[in-house]
């Protein structure tokens, strides 16, 4: 069981990292060019924006 | 009226556009307070009654020919996107030098607000502007703003309004290029008209006017126009017309029209004070831009800005040591596993490492912060420009390397403001090495592991030292390159020195927190998941220790026998020593058999001349995908192998104590961490900037490994000159015998037969197969990480 689980991590984060890698190397000029790490090709003020977009409304 | 609305901020480098931009839409873009700050172009949108605005800030720019990025990002914008208003930020009290954008923006057909910002420090020296006056002179809306005190901002947006719905009478205040210029446009303008499309996508005066100009993008479209024989012909005569008269290019002509125009403007609707008066500002340059002074100061304010990271950061650092040990310490009942050991070893060695540092990122950030918004920075972007000029280089080239004492990445993106294609390449070749706030970690690491003995100013001098050394390193190797692979020569550039400003605590702690949230967001994401995949790398397949297994079974065996008889401390102590010995011992073989030690122990007889092991190698691999992950991967790797009553000690302790390492070589990997090739990330930016040309990335990897090895090696053996030890004064030797062997020699009771598990080293050693208990054939395994010779 044990061995499972960390197995799961494991592919998980190879995973999640060659996937991060790839959003970085295809990241379009204007997107989030994945100086965090994170490598998620959205704005990283979007979500702040959104609630500052909400609150002004 | 439209219910959607674009609005594009445009105005000069540290005009204030950013700090509108945050206040108009109320996000917190990085606001610098030296030019060049804004690359890309960003946008937010808002809402007002009802309908939705995008305001977009578009990078910085002097002037909307097509020399550079920024230049022909925001141009391209305003002509291709057509936003419904352009509001112009210019500083109040450099009018005449903005004002020159508003023109050209007038050109391009725009819809114009003026904001007139830092109206305020205009007033403070003395400078009153008639701002209804400008408004008529210009004719442009114009609206006087405070950015940084978020005054003005509500009359600017209404003013935009305003002016997109059409409810804004403004003259028509055409601008005059003089008589012989005027007659021929007027008949450049109905040749472009010919090309209707092209005359109603840009306006057939901005388009006579450029191609007069000879401006390289506009004479590309009109080359593929219908229009174009006759228009160049007309363009050969009107040129040879204008030489004639006035012994000048037609672009002078017209600049100096512009010019004209504004200083026109002026005069009419600004008063100035009657004498020259020596602002605070001007008071404080002539000491921190001195010839002489300039250097040492910029060297004295990264001094105290270590000084200070080191002082203050430190304790609340020591706290977090604390805590992660505390952290890995609630984990003991779990019973010994893989699981158990990916959490400790991995996550909580691998994260928890970095995450320690986080104090001290947040204190250079915050001293980092301190100086960009005072105005500090962009002085010592004036001082390196000398320097910078003198080695061939365009001054405007240290503005992406001072970036890059935060991150590699923005650093990469801000060579786009040089405009010459070899220039932005050796930029962009140098720009990674400056020391990133990522490599603090390593550095702060091995200062606080082999050089705690000595004061803090010597640990400031160090760190220092090294960022000093990027510095230095990138303006030789800027040379070289420019003497042989690139050569040219650097173009003039004038630095601009914004008024010194009192950075508000607000703004300070704002920048800090972005900065220092991007490191936590890091640790939490890709740290983390590389810790991962180097801790299974690190585990993974891991040795064959049945040998060791047998003898920890024959360790219990016999303290189970011999406590009956003796319960004595010593017998207990004797006991857990040769035990802890025992798991270590198999620890350190699990970690070398595994699959990064075999990458690491292949890359030793390389690095094994800077005075690295095979573990440093696995570190420095790790690296690559971010430089913080080095430290990170000591952690699991001294969580893995280290040592049983040491596992709650700081990494620092651990490695300060490590017999194989010295302080020679902790500043041979403190230059290495600093010179060789960036993280992955920054990698990818690099290659994408250098127009994905792998001969240039893999040229940018070779020098940069192959300059760290350089560098490093000599670090390593001239370490001694400067008094700093190749040996280890505080490390911790190996015992010479192993505790499990002299522990199995205990008699076996008397009134008991000799069970086969209660080994003596007579009755053991055929059962084991070894020829002793310690096993001769593998001498270098037995020792525990940490303690190998």
């Amino acid at each position: 069981m044990q061995t499972a689980i960390v197995l799961t991590i494991i592919v998980f984060s190879v995973g999640w990292f060659g996937y991060r890698l790839y959003r970085t190397a295809t990241a379009k000029e204007g997107e989030c060019a994945g100086c965090c790490g994170c490598g998620c090709g959205k704005d990283p003020l979007a979500d702040y924006r959104r609630e500052k977009d909400r609150t002004a409304e | 009226m439209a219910e959607k609305l674009t609005f594009a901020l445009a105005g000069n480098p540290n005009s204030g556009k950013t700090t509108i931009f945050n206040n108009l839409v109320g996000a917190r873009e990085h606001v610098g307070n030296w030019p060049g700050v804004t690359v890309e172009k960003k946008s937010g949108t808002i809402k007002n009654n009802g309908r939705e605005i995008e305001i977009v800030d578009l990078p910085g720019t002097y002037s909307l020919t097509a020399f550079s990025m920024e230049e022909i990002i925001a141009r391209d914008f305003i002509v291709e996107q057509k936003p419904d208003v352009v509001i112009n930020i210019v500083d109040a009290s450099n009018l005449e030098r903005n004002l020159y954008l508003t023109v050209q923006l007038r050109e391009l057909g725009a819809k114009i607000v003026v904001a007139l910002n830092m109206h305020d420090l205009a007033g403070q020296r003395g400078i009153r502007i008639d701002a209804a006056r400008l408004e008529q002179l210009l004719g442009v809306a114009v609206v006087p703003t405070v950015g940084n005190k978020n005054k003005g901002m509500e009359p600017l947006l209404q003013a935009a309004l305003a002016v997109a719905d059409g409810r804004k009478a403004l003259p028509e205040a055409p601008i005059r290029y003089g008589k012989e210029l005027e007659d021929h446009l007027t008949d450049l303008i109905v040749i472009a008209e010919g090309d209707a499309e092209l005359a109603q996508a840009c306006g057939a005066k901005w388009l006579a006017l450029k191609a007069l100009e000879k401006d390289k993008a506009v004479v590309e479209k009109l080359e593929r126009s219908s229009v174009w024989p006759k228009l160049s012909a007309e363009l050969r005569k009107v040129e040879k017309h204008l030489e004639d008269i006035y012994d000048d290019t037609a672009d002078t002509i017209i600049a100096d029209a512009r010019y004209g125009f504004i200083a026109g403007a002026v005069k009419e609707a600004v008063k100035r004070p009657s004498e020259n008066r020596l602002t605070v500002s001007d008071k404080i340059d002539k000491v921190v831009t001195n010839r002489f002074l300039g250097l040492p100061i910029f060297l004295l304010a990264m001094w105290l800005t270590f000084k200070l990271t080191f002082t203050v950061g430190e304790i609340p650092m020591g706290w977090l040591e604390t805590f992660f040990a505390w952290l890995g310490g609630l984990f003991d009942p779990m019973a010994d596993g893989l699981l158990k050991s990916l959490l400790v070893d991995g996550v909580i060695g691998g994260v928890g490492g970095v995450l320690g540092f986080f104090p001290l990122i947040i204190m250079l950030f915050l001293a980092i912060a301190f100086l960009e918004d005072s105005g500090y920075m962009a002085r010592a972007a004036f001082v390196m420009d000398r320097v910078m000029n003198k080695v061939g280089l365009h001054g405007k080239s240290f503005i992406p390397m001072i970036v890059g004492f935060g991150c590699t990445v923005p650093a990469i993106y801000a060579t786009r403001t040089l405009e010459n294609r070899k220039d932005r390449m050796i930029t962009m070749l140098v720009a990674p090495l400056m020391s990133c706030g990522a490599r603090l970690p390593v550095y702060v690491l091995l200062i606080g592991a082999f050089f705690a003995t000595k004061s803090e100013n010597y640990q400031a001098n160090l760190l220092t030292g090294i960022y000093v050394l990027g510095i230095v390193l990138a303006i030789v190797m800027a040379m070289v390159f420019r003497k042989t692979l690139l050569p040219g020569q650097g173009a003039p550039f004038v630095m601009e020195l914004p008024p010194y400003r009192l950075p508000t605590f607000k703004g300070v702690l704002i920048h800090t927190w972005e900065r220092g949230w991007l490191y936590l967001k890091k640790a939490g994401t890709v740290i983390l998941a590389v810790s991962i995949i180097f801790w299974a790398a690190m585990t993974f397949p891991g040795a064959d220790n049945e040998q060791y297994e047998t003898l920890l079974e024959q360790v219990e065996t016999t303290y189970a026998a011999q406590v009956e008889i003796d319960k004595t401390e010593a017998l207990q102590a004797e006991y857990e020593e040769a035990k802890g010995a025992l798991e270590n011992t198999m620890a350190s073989r699990d970690l070398e058999a595994s699959i990064a030690g075999s990458v690491g122990k292949g890359m030793e007889p390389f690095i094994r001349p800077l005075g690295f092991d095979w573990r440093i190698g696995i570190s420095l691999l790790a690296g690559f995908a971010a430089k913080e992950v080095v430290v990170g991967t000591m952690g699991t790797i001294y969580s893995l192998g280290g040592e049983e009553d040491e596992e709650s000690a700081p990494l620092r302790e651990k490695i300060g104590k490590d017999p194989a390492y010295s302080p020679a070589m902790a500043l041979a990997l403190m230059v290495f961490t600093l010179i060789y090739l960036p993280c992955m990330v920054a990698m990818a930016a690099w290659h994408k900037e250098a127009g994905s040309r792998w001969k240039w990335t893999l040229f940018l990897i070779a020098y940069t490994t192959a300059l760290a090895w350089v560098m490093s090696f000599a670090a390593y053996h001239l370490a001694p000159a400067f008094g700093i030890e190749k040996t280890n004064p505080i490390a911790i030797t190996q015992e010479a015998e192993q505790p499990w062997a002299s522990f199995l020699q205990h008699p076996a009771p008397a009134d008991q037969a000799a069970p086969a598990e209660v080994a003596t080293p007579e009755s053991y050693e055929p059962q084991l197969d070894v020829p002793t208990a310690v096993p001769a054939a593998e001498p270098k395994i037995e020792a525990p990480i940490g303690k190998e010779p």
